[in-house]
């Protein structure tokens, strides 16, 4: 009885709950998606992330305080535009917060976030170092694989990700930071740290990542679900991982009701959902394959379960090639992300075992983008 | 405790597999230039048999460090040195991405008062720590590799690039014009320098007979006359050229060259076109790979 009721209560809360942020939800889109009052040109703007840079262009995101909201610009490659550089554009804003190739015209450098300035210089620091270790492309496969820093493949490496349907893998996702967290855990406890140092160290490396990876949906879906993780591990409380994707789900929506337009949002709490909903009732009928596929087979399955009808109906694409893709290279990521944090760890001591290691990983590289080759021919 | 250990077969075996496959599969140094195909721009590396490895221009983006990741071991993350022909985006945009990832022993570029926001943003890329020392490269001057490998500087003169302002028309009439001789194979570099242009006919008599040409300009209008490919005699032509809005390759250039019986190897075609140099007899072949 006394269950019975503590499930109802449970429902009813959880329900009300919902109920709640989609009325807040409601409010804060209708606020945010009113028709903007740009006022007359130049708009004065922050670039609030590093720039992306894609063949001829770069791609700014561009934060207007007096409309709070952020614009998506597409520029010459040159000048180069960096976090924190306060511009003056020349052009409204479509209804999408998008502009192509607008007059724009440097005011000043810092004028962004103190913290954040701070990630992206280490960011910059990155990119070196991994450049300096690895030849490209492997570089930018490294980091977007371990770091979650998304650059430029190239044109016909981006098409090949992407008919290969693995793309996921490059960019930061949850499944990133699952990789991490279990690194950073694993390391802690071998050299003996205590559980409580271990969480506060993963909290912070975690939201470095997240920052790192340009604050992407996903990274923050799934920083947010660890970060419970770790507070429901460190308060004693029972982990109700499905429960808390919700409450994540819906309080990202709250933040930024714009979200209901971003396929990487779906896809991360779809995928993500799969895991917990349907994992477990598929995990029965492969009790006959390997072990060595059977983990990494029955999880793209159950994602599969979600992200192939949402891609087709967003994209009218239907993509079954990820099935076998993924089978074959997901084992890799996590040797790949240990191979590549080891490898900047001894850049540090000693260069020429930092290069040993990094062809070690570049190998491990090469056999991913010899597979995805193969599965797309 | 089985899942382990067939994961970690997996795993020697994928590793064995790929290591044989990558030994074999990386070159060893020997005589050598590779066109990069870097869309509309310029990058040529050269290699000579003992590791001298030189760069003619970085191209506009990351297109040449990529491809320098396939032409060079994962291991060799060095080059002794880059010419930067000229001051134009398509020729030296790439150089960033290149000295975030190799080490490059000596730049030779001739900096004017240009002002522009690649120069800028080049000015910035130079003074860093990848990159050992920034030279002028004029007219009389030359490299000598020590395999016996030569590069000499045809044009700018010292004068052209000091005495006038250089405006943005104009900026490609000051590029390096270099003739690389290998081992008796010479092969003109001259950034967008267009050598079918009257007032740079007098550089034809010095370069003389040539073997491979790099077509000035991406292939442009005025790139070649019929003055100039009676002086330099290609046999080979390569179009460095992507997507572009100016109409390059010209169909007069192309039809010029046809008619002199050139071959032309196109990049937006072929891809990255590399010519392997042979020290004993002096002869080259061409080898295509497409995209």
């Amino acid at each position: 009885m006394l269950r019975f009721l503590d499930r109802k209560f449970f429902l009813v809360s959880f329900f009300l709950v919902v109920v709640l942020m989609f009325l807040v939800g409601c409010v804060r889109g209708n606020y945010i998606m009113k028709d903007n009052e740009w006022g007359e040109v130049p708009i004065r703007g922050v670039v609030s992330k590093p720039s992306y840079e894609n063949g001829l262009y770069q791609i700014l995101t561009v934060s207007v305080k007096t409309v709070k909201q952020e614009v998506k610009i597409i520029v010459n490659r040159y000048p180069q535009y960096e976090y924190g550089d306060i511009i003056d554009i020349w052009q409204v804003p479509d209804k999408d917060m998008f502009l192509f190739s607008p007059k724009l015209q440097l005011v000043s450098h810092g004028g962004g976030n103190v913290f954040y300035t701070y990630i992206y210089k280490i960011r910059e620091r990155l990119i070196i170092n991994i450049s300096t270790l690895y030849p490209e492309p492997y570089s930018r496969l490294i980091l977007g694989i371990a770091f979650g820093v998304r650059m430029d493949l190239g044109d016909e490496l981006e098409e090949q990700f992407s008919s290969a349907g693995v793309t996921h893998i490059m960019v930061a996702s949850g499944y990133n930071v699952t990789v991490i967290v279990t690194a950073i855990w694993g390391v802690l406890s071998a050299i003996g740290v205590s559980k409580n140092v271990s969480r506060w160290i993963s909290v912070g490396i975690i939201l470095v990542f997240t920052v790192l990876a340009g604050l992407d949906p996903p990274v923050i879906r799934a920083a947010v679900m660890v970060l419970f993780l770790v507070a429901a591990e460190g308060f004693g409380r029972q982990y109700h991982p499905l429960l808390i994707l919700c409450y994540v789900g819906i309080g990202m929506l709250v933040v930024n009701p714009l979200l209901v337009k971003s396929l990487s949002f779906y896809l991360s709490v779809g995928a993500t959902g799969a895991i917990f909903v349907v994992r477990p009732g598929i995990v029965k009928y492969f009790d006959l394959w390997p072990s060595v596929i059977r983990d990494d087979l029955i999880t793209t399955v159950s994602v599969s379960f979600i992200t192939v009808p949402l891609l087709w109906v967003w994209l009218l694409k239907i993509q079954l090639t990820g099935l076998l893709t993924n089978l074959l290279i997901l084992w890799t990521v996590p040797y790949i992300t240990f191979g590549a944090v080891f490898s900047l760890i001894v850049q540090s001591v000693n260069m020429p075992l930092a290069r040993f290691i990094a062809v070690g990983v570049t190998i491990l590289l090469k056999y991913m983008l010899v597979m995805v080759e193969v599965v797309i021919k | 405790m089985k899942e382990v250990r067939y994961r970690s077969i997996l795993m020697v075996l994928v590793i064995i597999v790929t290591v044989v496959w990558y030994v074999v599969s990386v070159n060893i140094p020997h005589n050598r230039i590779v066109f990069i195909n870097v869309g509309q721009g310029d990058a040529a590396f050269i290699e000579t048999v003992d590791g001298f490895q030189i760069l003619i221009d970085t191209g506009f983006d990351s297109r040449a460090v990529s491809a320098l990741g396939s032409i060079l071991p994962p291991w060799d993350k060095s080059i002794d040195l880059v010419i930067l022909t000229h001051l134009h985006a398509d020729h030296v945009g790439g150089l960033r991405d290149i000295s975030n990832g190799y080490k490059i022993t000596k730049v030779l570029v001739n900096v004017q008062n240009y002002d522009s926001s690649i120069v800028a943003e080049l000015k910035e890329v130079l003074s860093r720590d990848s990159i050992g020392s920034v030279e002028e490269f004029v007219a009389g001057e030359s490299i000598i590799i020590p395999s016996g490998v030569t590069l000499n500087a045809i044009w700018p003169k010292s004068s052209y690039i000091t005495s006038r302002e250089v405006s943005t028309d104009d900026i490609n009439d000051t590029s390096i014009v270099v003739v690389l001789d290998m081992f008796g194979v010479k092969t003109l570099f001259s950034g967008d320098l267009e050598l079918g242009r009257e007032e740079f006919a007098h550089l034809l008599n010095i370069i003389g007979d040539i073997d491979i040409l790099k077509v000035p300009h991406h292939g442009s209008a005025f790139s070649v006359s019929n003055r100039s490919l009676d002086w330099l005699q290609p046999e080979v032509a390569i179009v460095s050229v992507g997507e572009n809005s100016y109409g390059h390759p010209h169909s007069d250039a192309l039809g010029l060259m046809q008619r002199y019986g050139v071959n032309v190897y196109r990049t937006d075609v072929y891809g990255n076109v590399t010519i392997d140099v042979k020290e004993s007899d002096s002869s080259y072949r061409t080898v295509k790979q497409y995209d």
